[in-house]
């Protein structure tokens, strides 16, 4: 998948659904990134209320189901290949890849 | 006591009766709503295991807010579902994987070696888990039996833990092992394990809110006693601890058997990841939301001595709301044993296609083309995996003695489990990645969980000797196994993930690197790491010596004869032959080879096919199609390869049409000169006895009337030919009215055997018919239909050259048609005359049985006008034709 193959500046839509995409892959980073932060809090006696390290873990678990819902929904709409993908929003039909095969 | 075990049972029947009746309508093929997303997701729960519902509480009261750990790293893989597994369940559909080590096995050119391996790494790593159930189930039981105060009424705990092993190894055979599914889904099972999904969150709630409100007074009361707790008010997490148990669990998720089963396996639409990304996340955050607040309470209510491992079931206990606990035991109880079941069912699976299979393929060198059930083998495999492995479960739980040792067992066979996972992340992401890199990275991290983890598990002194721990292993001090190269002062846990997941993963890439795959592997992996775009499977087979009937043979014993003849009649239409035999052309071997894959496992189903085949070959051609990179070249040779595959087929249409009229031309001179002999010998006798009873001058009475019924007889033979001529021709050109009635196929049946009275002959034939024909009612011809079956009859007793003629006839509904087979035990056609036996003046062999050879031709052209047809189906115990037609012909529309 190095060398896409079609136009470099795609239509608008197309080019929103790419992005939509990359949102939906950075996304697990953002939460790995939210839930570590729990390793800087310094543990002193009584001075950590666990009540809202509670609530900011469950805040970060609802915002990001919440998040990942949204832009599912959005992909929802869009092929899961690659390939079907990249033909959607490059407007290029590329039968050629495809082959003549169905699955089997 | 007796209100819960009655409770259990009804749960239990409860159970058995939702997976009955998912069966049933799955195989009626109503199985849409089976199959929805939430039901997917909801099976996904086989993650929260009665661990995870009831140890969470006592994680959470012994080491804080770590429990969170095991449910955040799911939900980190979830929300990363476009990384990992939409591509996991994409090669797991398209390769027909059946386990987690069939996807490792597959992946390095369909290894048995790695599934072997693979397959030993999970039964060690699961069955203490299994034993953790066990013990859960049982602790559960004990403590209403202790409420209750009444020893009597409770048999005790190895009795417990071996009757719910039983009543698990009962329910997964039954459900489990129902039947050899291509494509390894378990559509009771599935639905079992989403209704228990409900009951366990809907318990665990319903514990909480009662906790919150019933107990705390509200939400802000309950935070406030959060914050005065004495374990729990404040944030102690060890941070490396924080960092491994995300990793881990995450690790697992993926990795565990049976989660691969629900989530890859057991997957009938890719669109399903698309909801579970978000729902699955939002189950598990509701099944943690309320341990904190329960783990609490119980440690303010609870007396010191209390488990806190059981708190969701005492507390509710002990303020007297029994129902509620007998909710909160149902809920354990069903993490429990859905956890248990789909275990089992994953892992026999690996059993019995990875370790039994190749073993008896060993044994069954030359055995594959002969007749018989394959299928029988595999399925008692299966069932006897699953009681061994309940039984290790069992005999784990005795040993251990149920004690406090088990409780930490879940993240040891986490860690276990997880040892595949840079084999399988390396083995979909990287080409480079090899047979012989894979193999070297999972027996070291094996090796190193063993001896970090696994074994100082069972404690000092057990099994690994205490000099051992202090002193390192033969005395090597940077041998000991909470601190490998001398480095001290880790978590145990820790240190055991650190070493092995990293040494795996370097072993895994530095071999990788050094060694070079073979071809096969090659090809396995471009298909795998480019999954989403070979759409294609580039050819790996080369058929020149395959038999296609050995192969049809082999494949009814796999996938039963309905399937392989469905199969193999697609793959023939598709070549554009009409007959049951396809060309064994690369593709369909690979086709074939995929489908016994979704049965037996890649390795064993390649096995199988190079056994009959002669050994796979991989051509330049299937090299270059992966070395090649550009899209330029794959246009290139796609165009060529669709321009040549229809030169193929038709040049396959033609030469087939080609070889058909050269016979039917012989057949015609044949007929010709057989009519005219048919004709001839009846006119012949008729002119000599008609010129004796003219010429004769005296002749008694007794001989004139012999003369003249020969006479008659002569020309009722000759009426007859003329008369089934006429009846071709009639049927032929379509001039001919169905006489529409109703009756029942049986019936109809009985009357044709009697009008045959095959018992009469010299050589009686036996006929049994199947009992499934008095179910059927027809709105059809039913003359014209007898008039086939005596047809069909009448060729057994003549053809069927059997010491002992028998002639089944088997009768199913396939949609609007009915199906009938006739099988005789006799030599069955020779391959010549298969396509020519239902054109018109065929005839086997010399005229050894009388008749025009109209037969089969007036019956095709019958059962045509009756909406079907009539075929010669090959590979039977003798001669099988197949008759079609339509149960109502008034609706044939």
């Amino acid at each position: 998948m190095n060398e896409r193959q079609g136009p470099i500046f795609l239509d608008q839509t197309g080019y929103r659904g790419r992005r939509m995409i990359d949102a939906l892959k950075i996304l697990p980073v953002l939460a790995l990134f939210l839930w570590a932060i729990p390793m800087l809090w310094v543990s002193e006696e009584g001075n950590q209320q666990t009540s809202v390290a509670l609530i900011y873990l469950f805040s970060v678990w609802a915002g990001m189901i919440i998040l990942v819902r949204i832009l599912s929904r959005r992909a929802a709409n869009m092929p899961l290949d690659d390939l079907a993908l990249m033909r959607r929003y490059s407007g290029q039909s590329s039968t050629a890849l495809e082959g003549g095969k169905g699955e089997p | 006591m007796n209100v819960l075990i009655a409770v259990s049972l009804a749960y239990v029947s409860l159970l058995f009766l939702v997976a009955f009746l998912a069966e049933r309508r799955a195989n009626s093929g109503q199985s849409k709503w089976l199959r929805s997303p939430w039901v997917y997701t909801l099976s996904l729960s086989v993650y929260c295991t009665a661990w995870t519902f009831y140890g969470a509480v006592g994680y959470a009261a012994r080491s804080g807010f770590e429990f969170l750990t095991i449910y955040l790293g799911p939900s980190l893989v979830m929300f990363g579902w476009w990384w990992i597994l939409r591509k996991l369940v994409r090669i797991g559909r398209t390769h027909r994987v059946t386990s987690i080590a069939d996807l490792i096995s597959s992946r390095f050119g369909k290894s048995n070696s790695l599934g072997v391996i693979a397959t030993i790494l999970a039964v060690i790593g699961t069955t203490p888990y299994i034993a953790l159930q066990l013990q859960s189930v049982t602790l559960s039981i004990e403590v209403f039996a202790q409420a209750e105060a009444d020893p009597l009424g409770y048999v005790g705990q190895r009795a417990t833990a071996f009757w719910i092993a039983c009543g698990l190894a009962f329910f997964t055979i039954l459900f489990g092992t129902r039947n050899l599914d291509a494509n390894e889904r378990h559509d009771g099972v599935v639905i079992a394990i989403a209704v228990e999904a409900v009951v366990k969150l809907f318990a665990l709630l319903a514990v909480g809110a009662f906790v919150v409100w019933g107990i705390a007074g509200g939400i802000g009361d309950m935070f406030n006693e959060i914050d005065q707790s004495r374990v729990l008010g404040n944030w102690r997490v060890n941070n490396s601890r924080w960092a491994a148990l995300i990793f881990i669990s995450a690790a697992a998720f993926l990795c565990l058997p049976r989660m691969f089963q629900v989530l890859v396996v057991e997957n009938d639409d890719e669109r399903h990841l698309q909801t579970a990304s978000w729902a699955f996340p939002l189950y598990v955050l509701l099944m943690s939301l309320f341990v904190v607040p329960i783990a609490v309470i119980g440690l303010k209510f609870l007396p010191d001595g209390a488990n806190p491992d059981l708190f969701v079931l005492t507390l509710p206990l002990s303020m007297g709301q029994t129902e509620l606990a007998i909710l909160s035991f149902l809920g354990g109880f069903s993490s429990a044993t859905s956890m248990v079941v789909v275990a089992a069912i994953a892992l026999s699976t690996m059993v019995s296609n990875h370790i039994v299979m190749p073993i008896w393929l060993k044994f069954a060198q030359d055995q594959l083309s002969m007749s018989g059930d394959v299928r029988r083998v595999v399925l008692l495999t299966r069932r006897i995996s699953i009681g061994i492995i309940l039984w290790l479960g069992y005999v784990y739980f005795q040993l251990s003695g149920g004690g406090a040792a088990l409780a930490s067992i879940g993240l040891v066979s986490f860690t276990g489990v997880s040892q595949v996972l840079p084999a399988m992340i390396g083995g979909i992401f990287w080409r480079g990645a090899t047979r012989s890199g894979a193999i070297a990275g999972i027996l070291i991290g094996f090796a190193l969980w063993l001896f970090t983890l696994f074994l100082p598990s069972f404690g000092e002194g057990v099994v690994l000797s205490s000099s051992v721990f202090h002193q390192g292993l033969l005395g090597i001090g940077w041998l000991r196994p909470y601190a490998l190269l001398g480095i001290e002062g880790l978590d145990p846990l820790v240190h055991a993930i650190w070493w092995s997941i990293s040494l795996n993963t370097i072993a895994f890439v530095i071999i990788s690197l050094m060694t070079f795959p073979s071809p096969q592997e090659r090809l396995q992996g471009a298909q795998f790491v480019d999954v989403f775009r070979h759409t294609g499977a580039p050819r790996s087979w080369s058929g020149r010596a395959a038999q296609a009937e050995d192969l049809l043979i082999m494949a009814q014993r796999i996938l039963g004869s309905k399937e392989a003849q469905t199969l193999f009649r697609g793959a023939a239409r598709r070549q554009g032959r009409d007959s049951y035999l396809p060309d064994p052309s690369p593709d369909f071997l690979q086709e074939l080879e995929r489908h016994l894959a979704g049965s037996v496992g890649a390795a064993t189903a390649h096995a199988m096919v190079s056994q009959i085949v002669g050994g796979a070959s991989v051509s330049v051609q299937d090299l270059m199609a992966v070395a090649d990179e550009t899209a330029q070249m794959l246009e290139y040779s796609n165009t060529l390869e669709v321009q040549s595959k229809e030169l193929e087929r038709t040049a396959n249409q033609l030469s087939e049409a080609n070889k058909k009229l050269t016979r039917l031309s012989v057949q015609k001179d044949a007929f010709l000169s057989q009519i005219s002999h048919e004709l001839r010998t009846p006119m012949t006798s008729i002119r000599a006895f008609s010129e004796i009873l003219r010429d004769a001058e005296e002749m008694s009475p007794e001989q004139k009337s012999r003369y003249a019924s020969i006479i008659h007889d002569e020309t009722i033979r000759l009426t007859r030919l003329l008369d089934d001529l006429l009846d071709l021709s009639v049927l032929e050109n379509g001039q001919v009215n169905l006489n529409l009635s109703r009756g029942n196929l049986a019936d109809i049946l009985e009357r044709a055997v009697t009008t045959v009275n095959p018992l009469q002959h010299e050589r009686p034939l036996d006929i049994v018919i199947d009992p499934m024909a008095k179910k059927i009612d027809i709105h059809s011809d039913l003359d014209r239909l007898a008039q086939v079956f005596i047809n069909l009859i009448a060729n057994a007793q003549k053809y069927c050259d059997a010491p002992k003629p028998v002639l089944h006839i088997d009768t199913r509904k396939i949609g609007s048609l009915v199906q009938m087979d006739f099988i005789d035990n006799g030599k069955g056609l020779p391959e010549e005359a298969r396509d020519v036996v239902f054109e018109k003046f065929s005839r086997l062999g010399e005229n050894k049985a009388g008749g025009a050879g109209l037969g089969l031709a007036i019956c095709r052209e019958i059962l045509t006008r009756c909406g079907g047809g009539i075929g010669y189906v090959p590979a039977q115990q003798g001669a099988a034709f197949r008759v079609e037609f339509l149960i109502d012909q008034t609706q044939s529309g």
